[in-house]
């Protein structure tokens, strides 16, 4: 940035490596909350998957219901939910960060958001279980 | 002999940098006697006293105010002289320069790249008007008070910058501290000055340049929360785009 400061005439300058994310466990932690966005994005293409064999006709909707019931989906389905359920709480362990200056403990804001969201969840697959039963 | 008066030696690898000799910096091992209240820049300073005079490193108040004698100490930013050898011992110490800044000598640093950020954000009161001395202090409640109060506790020693994995990445991002305190003056109920650093602020090397990894404020000897500063202005920063901002304050609220 240039200014009315001006630098040293001769210094030396260290690179920045590409595993500086693996020098500190904290930065292992933040690539993990940003690593398991790219299941949030998976996850969204097993969704729209669903809703282009919806418009391409009743058989491949039933079909892609279906191949949602085997052994291999109920796994996949498994493991994105653990990793979107970390992903999601790593967002709300970060959310005092966001917040504007009040006088409410980051713990409280957290624990609020992560129950809030988890009575939201019960709710609402107590919902479409009741509507698809 | 109690565990407080004994005497013990630790081995301290020193990251040292010529710049006449031009050769990339190299690690330098010495043996630092040590007792249980010894903190590293007693250590460093022993090291200039008694072990090798060409040691270049800076201090000061030795008490963590005035932000001089920031370094890597294993590979983690913190003051040297709020850091203690005994809690290291019977290991290897390494001492390096702070991270993402350019090294002048051993374990001195270039700021200027920081003192040019902290000078663009206009770090100082903008009031509404001024007013002569005689007219007493600009006021201000406890509450308001406490909408800024912990940012100012910045005391300019760099460790968020070398925490800052964005500011190793892209180091025309603003950066931890200057944003903290462009935050500390915007928050203040006695200043207007937000137009004035908006441009830094709402810019793609200000506020959105950080990702949030947060380390900023973990490593922050005082608390300041540079992280917090930076993302609640993530929020102003897109109230500001839209407009939002100058219609809430030209009906009142806000500060």
């Amino acid at each position: 940035m240039s200014g009315r400061f001006k630098p040293a005439v001769k210094t030396y300058t260290r690179p920045v490596t590409g595993t500086w994310w693996k020098e500190n466990p904290f930065f292992l932690v933040y690539m993990a909350r940003e690593a398991t966005a790219l299941f949030v994005f998976i996850y969204a293409l097993v969704l729209l998957s669903g809703v282009i064999s919806l418009a391409l006709g009743q058989s491949t909707y039933e079909a892609w219901q279906a191949l949602l019931t085997t052994k291999t989906s109920l796994v996949f389905h498994l493991v994105l939910l653990g990793l979107l359920a970390y992903h999601t709480y790593t967002w709300f362990k970060v959310m005092p960060k966001t917040t504007p200056q009040i006088d409410v403990a980051p713990q409280t804001i957290v624990k609020t958001g992560v129950l809030f969201t988890a009575g939201l969840s019960v709710v609402i697959v107590a919902v479409l279980f009741g509507v698809t039963r | 002999m109690t565990a407080e008066t004994e005497t013990r030696t630790i081995e301290i690898d020193v990251l040292r940098y010529d710049p006449d000799s031009g050769a990339p910096p190299r690690y330098q091992t010495y043996k630092v006697p040590f007792q249980h209240d010894t903190s590293v820049l007693v250590g460093l300073q022993y090291i200039k006293d008694h072990l090798d005079g060409t040691l270049t490193f800076r201090w000061s108040c030795r008490m963590a105010i005035c932000g001089s004698c920031g370094t890597m100490i294993n590979g983690i930013p913190q003051l040297s002289c709020h850091t203690f050898l005994r809690d290291y011992w019977p290991k290897k110490l390494r001492i390096d320069p702070l991270e993402h800044f350019p090294i002048i000598k051993d374990l001195a640093i270039d700021q200027t790249d920081f003192l040019n950020k902290l000078d663009s954000v206009k770090p100082y009161l903008i009031p509404k008007q001024d007013k002569p001395l005689s007219e007493g202090a600009y006021l201000q409640t406890p509450k308001q008070m406490e909408q800024y109060y912990n940012y100012s506790q910045c005391i300019n020693c760099l460790l968020c910058y070398a925490a800052c994995p964005q500011y190793g990445l892209t180091p025309t991002f603003t950066g931890p501290a200057a944003l903290a305190l462009l935050h500390r003056y915007n928050a203040d109920s006695r200043d207007v000055g937000w137009s004035a650093r908006s441009d830094v602020l709402n810019s793609e090397d200000g506020v959105w340049r950080c990702t949030l990894v947060g380390y900023c404020s973990e490593v922050c000897p005082k608390n300041v929360d540079p992280a917090h500063a930076i993302n609640q202005n993530k929020v102003n920063s897109t109230l500001d785009y839209f407009g939002v901002l100058k219609l809430l304050s030209t009906v009142g609220f806000g500060k």
